[in-house]
This record gives C-alpha cells, structure tokens and sequence, in this order.
C-alpha cells in the first residue's frame, strides 16, 4: 500500500516519500526524538540545529531553529499527534523562513520493518492553499519562485516587462 | 512515468542550482536570444556557456537551436513551473532530510 504511493502527491496533496534505511528500526525512531541526535541530522553536517523544544509525548511541543549560509533563518515547529515507537510519529508543522511563518500542516512518519533495516515513510499531508513555498526550503527557491511568477506574468501581459523584477 | 518525471526533476534543480544558468534563464524571460548575447557572455568564455546552456536544455528548461553561426535559445516554461510546484519543493525537502538521516546513521554506526 506504501509502495503504490511512492512519490505521488495524492489528490489530497499528500506528499509522500519513502526510503530503506540500513538500521533497525528503533534506531531510526530515536534519531527523530532524541534531540542530541536530531540536532545532528536535521539540517545536515555543516549547519548548526537548535533545538528549542522536544517535549516528545502526545500534546508535546517541538521547536528547531538553524541557519542557512546565505543567512536565512528557519524555524520549524509543532505539537506532538501521535508517539508510538518504533512504529509511528505525527506531529503538526509549521515552518518559518525569515520570521515568515507558513501554514499549519500534519506530518506522519512510519518506520516498518524492513530485510535490511527500516522502511521509513514520510507522509506531509498539506493544506488545500499553497503555503509560501519558499518557508520549506533554504538556498535558492526564491529565485526560482520570482522566476515563475515572470513567467506567469508574462503568460498574462504579453506587454509586461518582466525583466524590472 | 513517475521516475522519469523524477528524474527530470531532479535535472532541473540541479540546473537551477547555479547562479550563471539563472541568469541566463532569466535573459530568456524576455524572449529568444542568441548565445553570444547573453549577458554573462562577457565574463565566461563560449565554451563555458555551451556547457550551461547543454545543462539547461537536458533539463527541458530551455531549447536551442543553431542558427547560421549561431545558436538562439528559447525558455522553454513548463519543467520550470513543474519544479516551482510547491509539492515538489516540500518533496525535495523531505527527500534532503532522508539524505541527511542516512548519513547521520550510517556515521553513528561507524562510531559503535
């Protein structure tokens, strides 16, 4: 049923991702909730995670903050649904670039057994609207964002100038 | 065809990843142009630029065409509004997270 899913938004805009992960998976619920291991991974090796809050029961809240090299700010957090290890973690999410914040959307997170390890699926299930994209991710999207709204610009205003961004 | 959208996908931010070919796209923005008249054509050799514009064109983001001497290139909109998508933004994100967890065990495995 997960595989069928594999990286297809459903119609509910369900983002879905999955991966087999070489480590039991115990080992795998833990680096989600334990915070001197999530500030390890959460934003990769070079960048410095803070962990605010990580209250992990249900009704718990959690809040990560770190920054980007070319100086953004994210900020991450959310109150804890469901935590049942090894099996399944939800928690609500809310994400700010900037002080930005973006809409409140649910995350489900199931570690099965797996032949070589744990399969771990993500599920971010979205809200209807279109949140701004750019709070989910560092680096370059604003550019690519300002880049599509030319686009739809000029697909509007074929008199449109869209280069006096 | 989902994998091949994927991979499509993926060319396409790896083509945006880079600060020269966003220029060029945004260039394009304002209708076809010849190669030798791009704007960054004055501090990059052409050879350099046929490159970005061979990364840009494998991810669909823009064509080309040769032209007498020249090669005119053309945005091409649709592959750029599919990465814009703002699905596939929080998969990249989520896809960039697992990649970090991977790794983070795969070190705290090495250190037991």
């Amino acid at each position: 049923m997960i595989a069928a899913n594999l990286n297809t938004p459903d119609a509910d805009s369900v983002v879905r991702v999955s991966r087999t992960l070489s480590a039991a998976p115990a080992a795998v619920f833990d680096a989600w909730v334990n915070p001197a291991k999530l500030r390890r991974w959460w934003a990769g090796e070079q960048r410095i995670v803070r962990i605010h809050d990580l209250d992990a029961r249900v009704g718990g809240a959690w809040r990560i903050s770190f920054d980007t090299p070319e100086g953004n700010h994210f900020e991450m957090r959310g109150v804890y649904q469901e935590v049942a290890p090894p099996q399944r973690l939800s928690f609500s999410w809310t994400a700010a670039r900037n002080g930005e914040a973006g809409a409140r959307s649910m995350v489900v997170i199931e570690f099965a057994p797996a032949e070589s390890g744990t399969l771990l699926t993500i599920a971010h299930h979205l809200p209807a609207d279109p949140p701004d994209a750019a709070s989910v991710r560092p680096g370059w999207e604003s550019s690519l964002n300002r880049l599509t709204r030319l686009i739809d610009a000029d697909d509007l205003d074929a008199n449109g100038d869209p280069a006096d961004d | 065809m989902v994998h091949y959208q994927d991979a499509q996908l993926d060319q396409v931010f790896s083509a945006l990843g880079d600060p020269t070919r966003r220029a060029i796209l945004a260039t394009l923005m304002q209708g076809e142009r010849k190669v030798s008249d791009f704007p960054v054509a004055d501090r990059m050799t052409l050879t350099g630029l046929s490159k970005h514009v061979r990364v840009l064109a494998r991810a669909g983001l823009i064509s080309h065409e040769k032209r007498g001497r020249d090669r005119i290139c053309r945005l091409e909109p649709a592959a750029l509004k599919q990465a814009a998508n703002w699905i596939s933004q929080y998969r990249r994100f989520w896809e960039g997270q697992i990649d970090h967890l991977e790794a983070f065990l795969a070190a705290e495995g090495d250190e037991q």
